[in-house]
């Protein structure tokens, strides 16, 4: 789906999330990080971003906290500016960042209470049920936690706080299995019974493709895709021979040393198989590369 | 009362170290305080006991735990700030702890004053009840006399004052640098330099002026003394070679006898004891509003800096 296509198909909804030409960089040394990143991202559900490492995608997630300062443009947190209005534009915000640390010193039912004291919404029972489902104990000290108890404390703080848009940076990276299948089954769980919007990053598709129904992928710190799971699936397909004859989107090198080629093609296309999500992902993020490459020589 | 025991809760070893330090010192000089005061009240007034010479004597013996005690506070009044202020932003920063605690929080200033003020509350208690024994002790060391600016800066309401604008310091210097032992080594640092500061700025509070021969004795009110000069007999002010030019000639002429108006006069400029509340009420509005200063520019930085 082309960003045209997507403004329309947002046409009528509330747009959460929101990025206007937004570009940072870090010094003028350093490549920029972000480039002019438009996008929209409607209430409900949960939003992949993906790119592979340094793409671009913590700084974005943090331009919405109001953690960055944009360079150019701006980012939007329910239509509020999220660096010149932050106050307001976090109290539609909940941010889980790639290794959430919780104090040393206070227990769990601390930070609830540290929580209960910052937002007067925080719902303090709601959290001490979700942390009990997962047996994490509210006695506990902060540094008795594991690091996937320590996530799901810090998950359970941002989803308790009842708020309109959760960005939750790559919490999954140091994660174990079955502490991602619990994590992920919380944020789906919140996201479902009480419409709250997600945006989850993370460098690894095959981690996320379940819990995910939008995909936006980005590589250099352009954005390279946005589009529902569902319409990725659809519209590209590996193409299992040279005779194709449909847009190629990109090829790259599999595991094996096969290259395959991702195309825009329905999956039920004679001489063409289903793309997986990753392989969507990796086909344009293939192509960026190449463009970059390029524009780079020349 | 919830926010002060979350507080106290995220820097149990640095509160307790100070209240270690603050009423170990006070209780030491409360207990040099009042065994001084027991020998000593009764010299210095009016029919003194004859044993006074004996009991001076024995405030000799005193003199050191006094000095070493002081010594202590004057140390304590920068170090337990230093040691209380720059680990509120530094561990936040350190520990990635402000990436959960600032988005929960919203306004991060409503965040700092959460961080700031009970610490400042413990502080306070703790160095006022420092500074209280401070004061005394200075007081008991001349009883029955005004100590005007002795020991200033040390004691009391400046000894406060000092110790809040460090504090204040040492929390902007968390937020700057981001980092507790760079952050404690910079206080160290820092300090010095305000301590010193402080010191240089006294004399400028209020104007120096001529000493009168009471203000400048030894054993009457304690001035400030700022400057010093030779004045020959007529009252023009000479130089130190010309004064010393002019008593040589004196006692050649005159031996042993020389009378004391044809001597060149030691004129002492300074402020008074007197006004010694006039110095303390501007310096503590001084430091009180640098203070506040710097507390804005650290408001400033923890709006502005990234949470790691």
């Amino acid at each position: 789906m082309t960003h045209d296509n997507r403004d329309t198909a947002l046409m009528g909804h509330e747009i959460v999330l929101q990025a206007e030409g937004l570009a940072k960089r870090y010094s003028r040394r350093r490549a920029w990080a972000l480039r002019e990143i438009d996008l929209a991202i409607p209430r409900g559900g949960i939003t992949a971003l993906v790119g592979p490492n340094a793409a671009g995608k913590s700084t974005l997630i943090r331009s919405w906290i109001g953690f960055e300062q944009p360079t150019r443009g701006r980012a939007f947190v329910c239509g509020v500016d999220a660096w010149s209005d932050r106050t307001r534009a976090l109290e539609h915000v909940g941010y889980v960042s790639q290794s959430p640390t919780l104090y040393d010193t206070l227990s769990v039912a601390d930070h609830l209470l540290m929580a209960q004291r910052a937002r007067a919404s925080f719902d303090r029972p709601g959290a001490e049920r979700r942390l009990d489902e997962l047996a994490v104990p509210l006695a506990a000290m902060g540094n008795e936690l594991s690091g996937g108890q320590q996530a799901q404390v810090a998950l359970a703080l941002a989803l308790s706080s009842r708020v309109d848009v959760l960005l939750l940076d790559e919490p999954l990276a140091s994660l174990d299995p079955l502490a991602r299948r619990e994590f992920l089954y919380l944020l789906t769980d919140a996201v479902r019974t009480e419409g709250t919007t997600a945006l989850l990053s993370s460098h690894i598709v095959t981690d996320i493709e379940q819990a995910c129904d939008h995909l936006i992928v980005l590589g250099v710190g352009r954005l390279v895709l946005d589009l529902s799971v569902a319409d990725a699936l659809a519209t590209h397909a590996v193409a299992l021979d040279d005779t194709s004859t449909a847009p190629i989107v990109g090829g790259f090198r599999d595991t094996d040393g096969s290259r395959l080629t991702v195309v825009m093609a329905a999956a039920d296309t004679p001489n063409y198989r289903p793309a997986t999500l990753e392989e969507v992902m990796l086909a344009h993020l293939a192509a960026t590369r190449a463009a970059t490459a390029s524009e780079r020589a020349a | 009362m919830t926010w002060a025991r979350l507080a106290f809760k995220l820097q149990p070893s640095s509160i307790g170290f100070a209240t270690f330090v603050c009423l170990g010192l006070a209780t030491a000089a409360m207990w040099l305080t009042f065994d001084m005061r027991s020998m000593l009240e009764a010299c210095g007034t009016p029919g003194e006991p004859k044993a006074c010479n004996v009991i001076f004597a024995f405030q000799d013996t005193h003199m050191q735990p006094v000095m070493m005690t002081q010594l202590g506070i004057g140390l304590a009044m920068y170090g337990v700030p230093i040691v209380l202020g720059v680990p509120i932003l530094t561990r936040e920063i350190e520990q990635t702890t402000a990436m959960i605690a600032w988005p929960l929080a919203g306004s991060r200033l409503k965040w700092l004053a959460w961080r700031v003020v009970p610490v400042l509350a413990i502080a306070l208690v703790l160095i006022g009840v420092m500074a209280f024994a401070a004061e005394q002790l200075a007081q008991a060391y001349f009883p029955h006399s005004d100590i005007g600016f002795d020991r200033h800066g040390s004691r009391g309401i400046s000894l406060v004052m000092r110790s809040v604008l460090m504090l204040m310091a040492a929390v902007l210097l968390g937020g700057v640098i981001g980092r507790l032992l760079p952050a404690l080594l910079i206080g160290i640092a820092l300090a010095v330099g305000v301590s010193t500061g402080m010191d240089a700025a006294l004399p400028h509070w209020v104007e120096s002026a001529e000493l009168r021969q009471s203000d400048s004795m030894f054993g009457g009110a304690n001035p400030l003394r700022t400057g010093f000069e030779y004045r020959a007999p007529d009252g023009g002010p000479i130089s130190d070679e010309d004064a010393e030019a002019l008593h040589q000639a004196v006692y050649e002429e005159h031996d042993e006898q020389a009378d004391p108006s044809l001597l060149p006069q030691e004129v002492f400029y300074g402020i008074a004891a007197s006004r010694y509340p006039e110095v303390l009420l501007r310096e503590s509005a001084a430091v009180g509003a640098a203070s506040v200063l710097i507390g804005a520019v650290a408001a400033f930085v923890v709006r502005r800096r990234r949470p790691e």
